[in-house]
């Protein structure tokens, strides 16, 4: 069997990589990263195919080889195999191995003789076999040229993993078969253990059995003793309440005889209640009619003002005559009120005093006129006095006497420009603000030249000699004026003076004086005038009261005012009607109610007849007691009711026949009863309990005899498996073995002629090597020849293996313990052991590059 | 009028030789709360009476504890009536010695009668002794509507635990409410009747896989059924064939894609069955591990080597040598010759060394 071509279409870094394979050594010397992995990884995926990605998996080789550039991931590969030409197209998807695709091409033609894994069907190997037999790495040869060599051979043969030998399998396959027995031992223990536990709860099962045998006993004594007490209970509650209803009924029997009683105490029978209430009316109307009878009489006070009244005027005047002396009183009302007034305006305090001034004559006009022209020169005196300097002031130096006026200059210029600002503010403010501008700036430019003066006169002032003080000196022409005013002053005060008026400020003095003389004057006129009307009046006044006299003397009113007589008369005449009609209604309204009470008291008698009651009976007493009559008979109803209720409510027919029972011994049983039931009714619970086990340990026991079996099934199971792969140790052994062992002495011979030593393989696979003339182990070995050694075992096993159609053999950078001369001899060794068989060499280094 | 028809409710089951200790302890109180439940599920939708046609409790003596529990629950439900029938599994011992005026009980005698408005329901308890004469103790007046109670298989013969459906033709059965098969199905009886098992409210283990719940009868002039299903967990039990899966990804896969759209708070049985190749060294463990997300998953690895001998006729690798060998013996059965392949594999290959 060889290879042929190949074609990468994508697979790890390559893409679309052709390459051509020849007979023996196909050498790859490349760099590190180059891909010697990959197209070893592509050659086992075109027969093997890849393993599925999985997610909770390390990283596999689908997942490793997936193509960096995406884009179909596989190829082809051509090869030879028992004289036929074979091509495997694959393509492999990212994860899964359901979308892979594979065509295998005999010649042209798609075959199916290949199988689904051709591998096996060209190499006689699976995967896992095909790596351990037909790769080789580095690994690979450290380990065959570090481990049991004997173990080695037989793990390849026996295609198991490297850490696996027949030895280690049959350990394995012992010590579970120990812990199956440890395990079916202890199962055993454990069984008898459940068996025992069970026996004992089938036996308190049993127990249990007759507990509730005994606990229903229980159960029905403390019913029974229950009962009985419950029954004693009732009946005793029985007779209680047959007694409750004596009770009840004694009470209906205690009223019945009180209302018998009560209806005894009448002779004719208890009144009717109404006909009681009718006469206690009446009784009460007589009362009240008594007492209307002596109110309704008029008092004698009443009867005898109507009488005087009637004597005194016999006659009443008319109301025309009433109406004309009422005009008339009011006439002489107003005429005497202007005779007061009269009288009063003649005399009066103001004018005594007048008068007393005056001396009751009146003032005359020259008089005043003379007064007033004294008044008048010596105002005019005082006037010229007041303006007249009281002191006069010389001064030496005349310039400053002239400056004073300078100083109101100022003054008056001031004045004038703020006034001028004043009113053109006001201007500008009104919306004239040409005039108002004028008007400011006028006010302005007089102000700056009022303080340019100022300022100036101030600087003179300042550069002038120091002042002398002015020299004071009386006004002489004020001296005379003041003592002509103080001479008219004097006048006057005395002329007015005469009249009785103190001395004061001589306008006072004269104004007061002016004043009184002509009001004086006044009232002296008027006094003349009202003397004439007061005796007119007074007159016509006392014509007046004779009339009125004449009017009211013959009734009897005598009184000075004839007001206060015609209000008498009319009292006296509203008073006689009113009495008068008094005094006739009293007198109808008694004949009426002395009729009434007469016919009430008739009725009395008729009563007291009907049922013999004599005069003392009281109404109130009889009413009393039909009261009590209608509340016993209330009470009776709601007694017998209320025995009768209790009766039907408690269904009492038959009084029952009470026995001499001790309630609290029948109790003191029941609960004894009761505490044994519970008692027993815990014990059984417990004991429930404990056997609710039973299934429990049943089925441990069912799961624990299954177990049993079960590792029994397994111990038969592993002792048949050892059998077998024991079995198939030794076929293999039979049928590989020895030819190996001869193949493998085949090349020891072509490894002594090339490495100058010789080695050799016993019966029993133990490899050792002869130096200094004796046999040694391996192990003394230098690790490039053991890895030589390690070929040599390779090839036998392959030569052994497959007799026809040898496999190719790759290996992939296995010499990297090899020196420059072994690898060179050892590159002669596969030129020549490549001569019936094809090599993929694949190493990094030219110093392993073979020649 | 409303009715419930349950059976084989198995109070008390242990549980214990099909799951875990901790998850069969689970299923227990499941199996406690699931009666509860339906008591309520009556209650809300106005059940007259509730028919326990047998097997109520799992043992003929059951605990005090088991006991308790049932007929507290009675108890307190007094506007519901209990019709309870005994079964194979409870058949003495199971009732209480306290009377419960709305527990309802049968006997091995003769046929017992409740009635509910135009309603009549019979029902007798299936002994050695009856179990062929108990047929022609049940007169029904065909005027009313007949529900009557058993418990046994519906089948063709006589005997314990058996119902032979063809000897209650004619006789005025509206609805046969049976217990003892723990899943709902129902057949007819005769032109008038049908009969139905309930089936169990809770799955117990991988032999009662599928829906359980009980049957809700609406009777008004007929008697109308409805299974309603129930049960907190449902049981299900796959085969799955892995035959052509390269490798364990396939083999996962295959599986994931089977239980898709189960709950995962149900419990799954798997039997993984097919030929796989050596190569996938498959355990049973690793699937459980891949469905840790459901509630409990057990897997069985039944599959078998895909082994053909006329792959390894060229090998001439130990493997190749061990194949051919066990494959000719003919001591061994075709079963024993691929347990010896896949162990020997395994230890050839290294990955029987530490198991």
């Amino acid at each position: 069997m060889k290879l042929i071509s190949m074609h990468i279409t994508a697979f790890g870094k390559f893409a679309d990589l052709d390459h051509d394979f020849t007979d023996g050594i196909n050498s790859f010397c490349e760099d590190n990263g180059y891909g010697k992995s990959t197209m070893v990884a592509f050659i086992k995926a075109m027969f093997y195919g890849l393993p599925a990605y999985k997610t909770n998996s390390v990283f596999n080789d689908r997942a490793h080889f997936y193509p960096f550039a995406k884009g179909t991931f596989g190829g082809s590969i051509d090869f030879e195999s028992d004289g036929k030409c074979y091509r495997i197209e694959r393509t492999f998807s990212a994860k899964s191995t359901t979308s892979d695709t594979m065509k295998v091409y005999l010649g042209a033609d798609l075959t199916d003789e290949l199988g689904d894994v051709p591998g096996v069907k060209v190499f006689g190997l699976n995967k896992e076999s095909f790596e351990r037999m037909l790769c080789m790495d580095q690994q690979a040869i450290r380990l065959s040229s570090t481990d049991d060599m004997n173990k080695k051979l037989n793990n390849y043969v026996e295609n198991v993993g490297e850490d696996f030998d027949i030895e280690s399998v049959k350990k394995t396959i012992s010590a579970k078969e120990k812990q199956c027995r440890d395990m079916a031992s202890a199962l055993k223990k454990e069984i008898v253990g459940v068996r025992e536990s069970i026996k004992k709860l089938e036996y308190e099962k049993k127990a249990l059995d007759e507990k509730y045998t005994d606990l229903n006993n229980a159960q029905k004594l403390y019913k029974q003793a229950e009962n009985a007490y419950s029954q004693a209970a009732q009946l005793s509650a029985e007779i209680e309440k047959w007694n409750n209803l004596d009770d009840k009924t004694a009470q209906c029997n205690e009223t019945e005889q009180q209302l018998k009683q009560l209806v005894q105490s009448y002779k004719n029978g208890l009144p009717d209640k109404q006909k009681t209430e009718d006469v206690k009316g009446i009784i009460e109307q007589i009362k009240r009619d008594e007492l209307a009878l002596k109110a309704c009489a008029c008092p004698d006070e009443d009867i005898a003002l109507h009488t005087r009244i009637k004597r005194q005027y016999e006659t009443f005047p008319t109301q025309q005559q009433i109406d004309d002396a009422g005009e008339q009183i009011g006439l002489l009302e107003k005429k005497k009120t202007k005779c007061a007034e009269l009288e009063s305006a003649q005399q009066g305090a103001a004018f005594s005093e007048l008068a007393d001034h005056f001396s009751g004559k009146p003032v005359s006009s020259e008089t005043i006129f003379e007064i007033e022209q004294k008044k008048k020169r010596y105002d005019e005196l005082a006037s010229v006095l007041s303006q007249t300097n009281r002191k006069v002031y010389i001064h030496n130096d005349p310039v400053n006497v002239e400056q004073k006026p300078k100083s109101k200059l100022y003054a008056v210029l001031l004045i004038i420009a703020l006034l001028l600002v004043v009113c053109g503010a006001g201007v500008l403010v009104a919306g004239k603000t040409a005039v108002g501008i004028i008007l400011l700036a006028a006010g302005a430019v007089l102000l700056f030249a009022d303080a340019f003066l100022y300022i100036l006169g101030k600087v003179n002032s300042v550069q002038a000699p120091p002042q002398q003080e002015p020299q004071e000196l009386d006004n002489p022409e004020y001296t005379e004026l003041a003592a002509k005013t103080q001479a008219a002053r004097n006048e006057l005060v005395n002329s007015i003076a005469y009249y009785r008026y103190s001395p004061c400020e001589p306008d006072e003095m004269f104004y007061t004086f002016k004043n009184d003389a002509q009001r004086f004057n006044e009232l002296l006129a008027n006094n003349d005038k009202a003397e004439r009307e007061y005796s007119e009046t007074k007159v016509s006044c006392g014509e007046l009261e004779a009339k009125l006299s004449s009017f009211f003397n013959p009734f009897g009113l005598n009184d000075a005012d004839h007001k206060k007589n015609l209000e008498t008369l009319k009292s006296d005449m509203v008073r006689f009607v009113t009495l008068d009609k008094s005094i006739k209604d009293s007198k109808s309204k008694q004949v009426a109610l002395l009729k009434g009470i007469e016919d009430a008291k008739e009725q009395i008698v008729a009563f007291q007849s009907q049922y013999s009651l004599d005069d003392s009976f009281s109404p109130d007493q009889i009413l009393d007691d039909i009261k009590e009559y209608e509340r016993l008979s209330e009470l009776l109803k709601k007694q017998k009711l209320s025995a009768e209720s209790y009766r039907s409510s408690n269904n009492l027919l038959k009084r029952p026949v009470q026995t001499a029972v001790d309630l609290e011994t029948l109790r003191d049983d029941a609960s004894k009863k009761q505490a044994e039931f519970n008692a027993l009714s815990s014990e059984v619970e417990r004991m429930e309990d404990s056997v609710s086990q039973l299934d429990d340990k049943k089925n441990t026991y069912d799961l624990k005899n299954e177990e049993l079996e079960d590792v029994k099934e397994r111990l038969t199971l592993l002792g048949d498996v050892k059998k077998e792969i024991l079995s198939a140790d030794q076929s293999l052994k039979d049928r590989y073995i020895a030819p190996v062992r001869d193949k493998f002495c085949y090349y020891a011979q072509l490894i002594e002629n090339a490495l100058g030593q010789k080695v050799v393989m016993d019966k029993d696979f133990s490899i050792k090597f002869e130096r200094q003339g004796e046999y040694r182990s391996y192990e003394h070995l230098s690790g490039g020849n053991l890895a030589v050694c390690a070929l040599c075992f390779r090839l036998a096993l392959l030569d052994n293996m497959f007799t026809k159609n040898q496999p190719m053999l790759i290996m992939d950078d296995p010499f990297t313990a090899l020196d420059s001369e072994h690898i060179t001899k050892t590159s002669q060794l596969l030129r020549e052991l490549s001569k019936n068989r094809q090599i993929l060499y694949f190493c990094c280094h030219e110093s392993r590059k073979l020649i | 009028m409303r009715f419930i028809h349950c059976a084989d409710i198995h109070l008390g089951s242990k549980l214990s030789s099909t799951f875990p200790k901790e998850i069969a302890d689970e299923r227990r109180r499941e199996l406690l709360s699931a009666f509860d439940r339906m008591i309520s599920y009556a209650k809300n939708n106005d059940v007259r009476a509730i028919l326990l046609s047998g097997d109520v409790f799992d043992k003929d003596k059951p605990t005090q504890k088991d006991k308790q529990f049932f007929y507290k629950a009675i108890m307190r439900n007094p506007e519901i009536d209990f019709l309870y029938l005994n079964g194979n599994h409870d058949k003495e011992g199971s009732y209480t010695v306290e009377d419960i005026p709305n527990l309802k009980t049968f006997n091995k005698t003769d046929f017992t009668s409740y009635e509910y408005d135009n309603v009549v329901i019979s029902g007798i308890e299936i002994s050695n002794e009856n179990c062929e004469a108990f047929y022609s103790k049940l007169s029904l007046d065909k005027q009313k509507l007949n529900i009557v109670m058993l418990h046994g298989d519906a089948c063709d013969s006589m005997g314990m635990d058996k119902v032979r459906i063809s000897e209650l033709k004619g006789k005025g059965i509206d609805y046969l409410a049976l217990g003892h098969i723990h899943s709902y199905k129902t057949g007819r009886i005769d032109d008038r009747g049908i009969y139905a098992f309930s089936g169990c409210l809770e799955g117990r283990g991988f032999d009662e896989c599928g829906e359980k719940g009980f049957v809700l009868l609406e009777v008004t002039d007929t008697v109308k059924h409805t299974f309603v299903p129930f049960a907190e967990r449902t049981i299900h039990d796959l085969k799955i064939d892995v035959t052509g899966a390269h490798d364990l990804y396939e083999v996962s896969e295959t599986v994931k894609e089977k239980v898709q759209g189960i709950d995962k708070k149900d419990l799954l049985h798997i039997e993984l069955t097919g030929e796989l190749s050596p190569e996938i060294q498959l355990d049973g463990k690793d699937i459980e591990k891949l469905l840790s997300q459901h509630y409990f998953v057990r897997v069985k690895n039944k599959c078998t080597l895909l082994i053909n001998a006329e792959d390894y006729k060229d090998d001439t690798s130990l493997i190749g040598e061990f194949i051919r060998g066990t494959t000719a013996n003919e001591q061994y059965d075709d079963e024993r010759k691929k347990k010896i392949i896949t162990l020997g594999l395994a230890l050839l290959s290294g990955k029987e060394a530490d198991g």
